[in-house]
């Protein structure tokens, strides 16, 4: 049994070196989403700020060693604003984007398997319709019948991801379900369901994992958009899309209200990109298990 | 018979002295091949024979430097074409990519992927023509025409127009032989090149190549794990067994007296028409060894009937004369 | 021949695809295919590409659902049965693939693959006796225990063939159908294979259907062979007869084309080199499937399809000229 443990672990282990031996880019991505990561789990901890208090006697400061990055116009310090910030951005797009994940593979394995079903129909033509439509429309819509908050905005955001997860783990699932091992095991009478669950899920779980790295940072991107425009969270809360969205109006004055939550979507939108590339590779069969 | 008689009076093409190739993989280094030496001589045909994995593959792709680097590497060796060391030369240069396609030729197994899917034959094969030769394009449709004719394509101007896809996989590998005749090669290399078609499409495919390779006086080197298909064919043969020759020589002298135990491990193992079917076949046991350590004794030693202590204290076996042609054996060298 | 009741018989199994989507044509991938199979012993399916020798296999483990014909596996007919009857039935009957890789789950260790199909029929035995029946697989078929913890990346293909080999076996078949199971295998470990497969049936008293292109294989391992061309069983005969006493011009040319390794054999031989190339069957030509590359046909041949003549000691022939 310790055989078994060493063997897998190694496995593991041999991934991680695998993803990681893609050079210093993705080392540096995987390092800035943990920063992030880090920020936004110790914010309270790291700043004495709080986010939200108005100071009025220091709006719009110079960075400076008491304000790292400055004040914005209501005198809030801009560096807490992005810590927690950070919270909104990340925590929303990883469960608007996992709930996706959940609903989508779920559905595309239904739809996959029993092919030719009225299921199949429905789903696939469900996915036909929201994919015509481009999904910021969709999460506005849903945005609208949602309302305002965190868990409305992660809904809306989610919805929009579900067509993705189908048409991916759809066209997986049809493929393998062809394959002389799933047909060995209907020789066998093993279970639809235990075919299902046990062989065709496990095999299409690694191109969800890509599928979902590549949407975080789409949802990040998303999140910011919709907050710029003001649909997504509401003032005072800090997102860095309402940061943005604030800082806008001072853009010549106070550059930094802007750039800042910008450059930190920015380099969490490619960092994700980055990972997720790097993801496909390591996980691509072909590559896998060769010498 | 010797082989030097067989051979009096013939010029060598191509000779590969020494040639090692390893592969950088994230498991370690892998010893593709370890000190490979062979010759052709000039209208002659060679068969290199192995089973998957021996090296012989890339071994041919090494000597047109078509190795993917990385993570293949070609790590020393000499490989001498009418005397010039080709791998003093830029894979890229543009003397090798005259070598590459106007001197030597090279069919692999799967046709489709040496052809490009989104251009015509026609457009293919003059174009091919017209970078080795300075030809008007009237005159390269005329050569490329001729050239699918003589590897017996029916209607060669209407195939000149049809893209790949629409030939059958026989077809294709005959376009490909087709290539190497529009363009004169001295040296074909054929890859498995019939390993990929039905038992008859391979009768004819291979008879249009031999038909080739003699009307145009060129070499063959037939690299395959069909023992049949050399039987008939080759003149010559090197056996390979995880990246080393382990045995050379004539094609009669080596199918009839086969001195290395792996050789003759392959030619009981090989199912034959003429046998009973109550008789087992007589397989060698275990499995090749994997190449992640150049092996440091006589590769075969572990799966050998015979091994005796020298195999395993010796180091490799060197390629020694014994019996009238070269094999690689401790134990037999020993004995001479 | 005894009045003995065969294990397995095809009568007539005709399978047809649509030529396309739109297309009223069809592909007649199986035509008229007829045979039996004795228990413990072995019929050889032998072929080149598109004979349909692949189709007939599935067609009888109802992996494709045939057009016509009957298949009597026990003496039941299969064909015409719902599922829940078939079920029971089916594990009786196995299939060996063969891309052995491909027909493994790569998440799945070797032991695992085989215990799954295995504890299907024996749900209510002790966990230790299912893992100990399995391990007793595993060696049967020639692979250690440490084998068994390795995944199917971790292997040779001799050591994933002798895996599907041991998860075929799980259910417990008499009869297995075996898709070119040793085509993509080195020499070498080709015998290994061979041997096994002749080794089980001695011991197990299995039944093999043995799907092939490689003549030479076929007759190590069969007692009758059916040689198919375009969806016909062109002739039909024991083993032995096939490769001594050819009749039919399709099988003396396949024969004459697969070169032998004896070298002085095969430097005396006649070659026939067959003109042409295996038709598609959407075309398949009229009477006689094989007329337009044989040098004996006639306009006889190109009219009316040849019958499956009986020619004495169980050699059937499909040719105008025999």
């Amino acid at each position: 049994m310790t055989g078994k443990k060493t063997r897998e672990q190694s496995a593991a282990v041999q991934f991680i070196r695998r993803f990681f031996s893609r050079g210093i880019i993705v080392k540096a991505a995987t390092a800035i989403v943990l920063l992030f990561l880090v920020g936004m789990i110790l914010g309270p901890v790291l700043t004495p700020y709080d986010p939200n208090a108005i100071n009025l006697r220091e709006f719009l400061s110079e960075p400076s060693w008491k304000h790292w990055l400055g004040t914005d116009v209501q005198g809030r310090d801009v560096m807490t604003r992005i810590l927690y910030g950070a919270r909104v951005s990340l925590v929303a797009c990883f469960f608007a984007c996992l709930g996706s994940a959940v609903v989508g593979i779920a559905l595309g394995l239904i739809a996959a398997y029993w092919q030719g079903s009225i299921w199949e129909t429905l789903i696939m033509r469900y996915v036909d319709f929201q994919m015509s439509l481009p999904a910021m429309l969709i999460t506005i819509i849903a945005g609208l019948f949602l309302g305002y908050g965190l868990v409305a905005l992660i809904i809306a955001m989610g919805i929009g991801y579900i067509p993705s997860y189908i048409r991916l783990i759809y066209s997986v699932v049809i493929q393998l379900k062809e394959s002389d091992y799933v047909v060995a095991l209907r020789l066998a009478n093993v279970k639809s369901i235990q075919i299902v669950f046990k062989h065709l899920l496990l095999n299409s779980i690694p191109s969800a994992i890509v599928m979902f790295a590549m949407n975080l940072g789409k949802a990040v991107m998303l999140e910011s958009t919709l907050s710029f425009l003001g649909i997504g969270i509401q003032a005072p809360q800090a997102s860095w899309g309402t940061m943005v969205s604030d800082g806008y109006e001072y853009i010549f004055r106070r550059p930094v209200l802007c750039l800042a939550p910008g450059i930190c979507i920015t380099l969490l939108v490619i960092s994700f990109n980055i990972i997720g590339d790097s993801l496909r590779d390591t996980l691509d069969p072909r590559l896998r298990g060769r010498i | 018979m010797p082989v030097e008689k067989h051979e009096a009076g013939k010029e060598r093409l191509l000779e590969v002295n020494d040639l090692h190739v390893s592969f950088f993989t994230p498991a370690g280094e892998v010893h593709a091949v370890n000190g490979v030496t062979y010759h052709v001589n000039q209208e002659e045909v060679v068969a290199i024979v192995g089973e998957s994995g021996c090296g012989k593959s890339v071994t041919q792709m090494s000597v047109i430097q078509l190795v993917q680097t990385p993570p293949g590497k070609i790590i020393k060796g000499e490989v001498l074409f009418q005397g010039k060391d080709l791998l003093k030369l830029d894979r890229n240069s543009k003397e090798m990519r005259r070598y590459r396609g106007a001197e030597i030729s090279m069919i692999f197994q799967e046709p489709m992927t040496s052809l490009n899917p989104v251009f015509t034959i026609g457009k293919q094969m003059t174009d091919i023509i017209r970078t080795h030769q300075k030809v008007s394009k009237k005159e390269a449709v005329r050569i490329a025409v001729s050239a699918l004719e003589s590897v017996g394509i029916p209607e060669p101007e209407a195939r000149m127009k049809n893209y790949p896809f629409e030939l059958s996989g026989g077809m294709r590998q005959r376009v490909l032989i087709a290539f190497s005749v529009a363009c004169h090669a001295k040296l074909i290399i054929a890859d498995e090149p019939t390993t990929a078609l039905d038992v008859t499409t391979q009768a004819q495919v291979m008879e249009v190549l031999l038909g080739i390779v003699r009307e145009y006086r060129s070499s063959l080197v037939v690299v395959t794990h069909n023992l049949g298909l050399v039987s008939r064919y080759a003149d010559r043969i090197y056996v390979m067994y995880a990246g080393r020759v382990i045995e050379s020589g004539t094609t009669e002298e080596l199918l009839v007296h086969p001195l290395h135990p792996y050789t003759q491990g392959l030619l009981n193992s090989v199912p034959r028409l003429e046998n009973d079917k109550n008789s087992d076949l007589e397989p060698i046991d275990g499995a090749p060894p994997n190449l992640l350590e150049a092996p440091a004794c006589c590769a075969f030693a572990p799966r050998c009937p015979f091994v005796c202590e020298l195999c395993r204290t010796q180091g490799q076996p060197e390629l020694r004369k014994a019996a009238g042609h070269y094999v690689a054996c401790h134990r037999l060298n020993k004995e001479e | 021949m005894t009045a003995e009741k065969p294990l397995l018989k095809v009568e007539n199994l005709k399978m047809f695809f649509p030529a396309g989507k739109h297309s009223r044509n069809f592909v007649k991938a199986v035509d008229n295919v007829s045979f039996s199979v004795m228990k413990g012993k072995t019929l050889g399916l032998v072929g080149e590409s598109g004979c349909g020798k692949t189709t007939t296999g599935k067609c009888i483990l109802r992996i494709h659902k045939a057009t016509g014909g009957s298949v009597w596996f026990k003496g039941n007919e299969i064909l015409g049965m719902s599922d829940q009857e078939f079920s029971p039935l089916r594990r009786k009957m196995g299939m060996i693939f063969q891309d052995p890789y491909g027909s493994l789950d790569p998440r799945q260790t070797g032991f695992s693959a085989v215990r799954e199909v295995y504890v299907e029929d024996h749900r209510n035995m002790g966990r230790g006796e299912v893992d100990a029946r399995v391990g007793e697989l595993l060696v049967k078929v020639g692979l250690s225990e440490d084998m068994g913890r390795r995944y199917p990346h971790e292997m040779s293909g001799g050591q994933r063939q002798r895996l599907g080999i041991a998860r075929a076996l799980a259910t417990g078949p008499e009869l297995i159908i075996c898709d070119e199971p040793v085509s993509a295998l080195d020499v070498s470990i080709q015998a290994q294979i061979i041997n096994l497969f002749r080794k089980l049936q001695r011991e197990e008293n299995l039944t093999y259907v043995f799907v092939a292109h490689d003549l030479a294989v076929v007759r190590h391992i069969a007692d009758v062979v059916a040689v198919m061309y375009l969806g016909q069983i062109m002739e039909m005969m024991e083993s032995v007869e096939l490769y001594r006493h050819p009749l039919h011009p399709y099988t003396i040319a396949l024969l004459s084309a697969i070169p032998v390794v004896d070298y002085y054999e095969e430097q005396k031989r006649d070659r026939i080199v067959l003109e042409g190339e295996v038709p598609s069957p959407i075309h398949k030509p009229s009477g006689c499937p094989f007329h337009p590359r044989c040098s004996r046909s006639t306009n006889q041949c190109r009219e009316a399809v040849p019958e499956l003549k009986n020619v004495g000691n169980g050699h059937y022939v499909a040719c105008h000229h025999v």
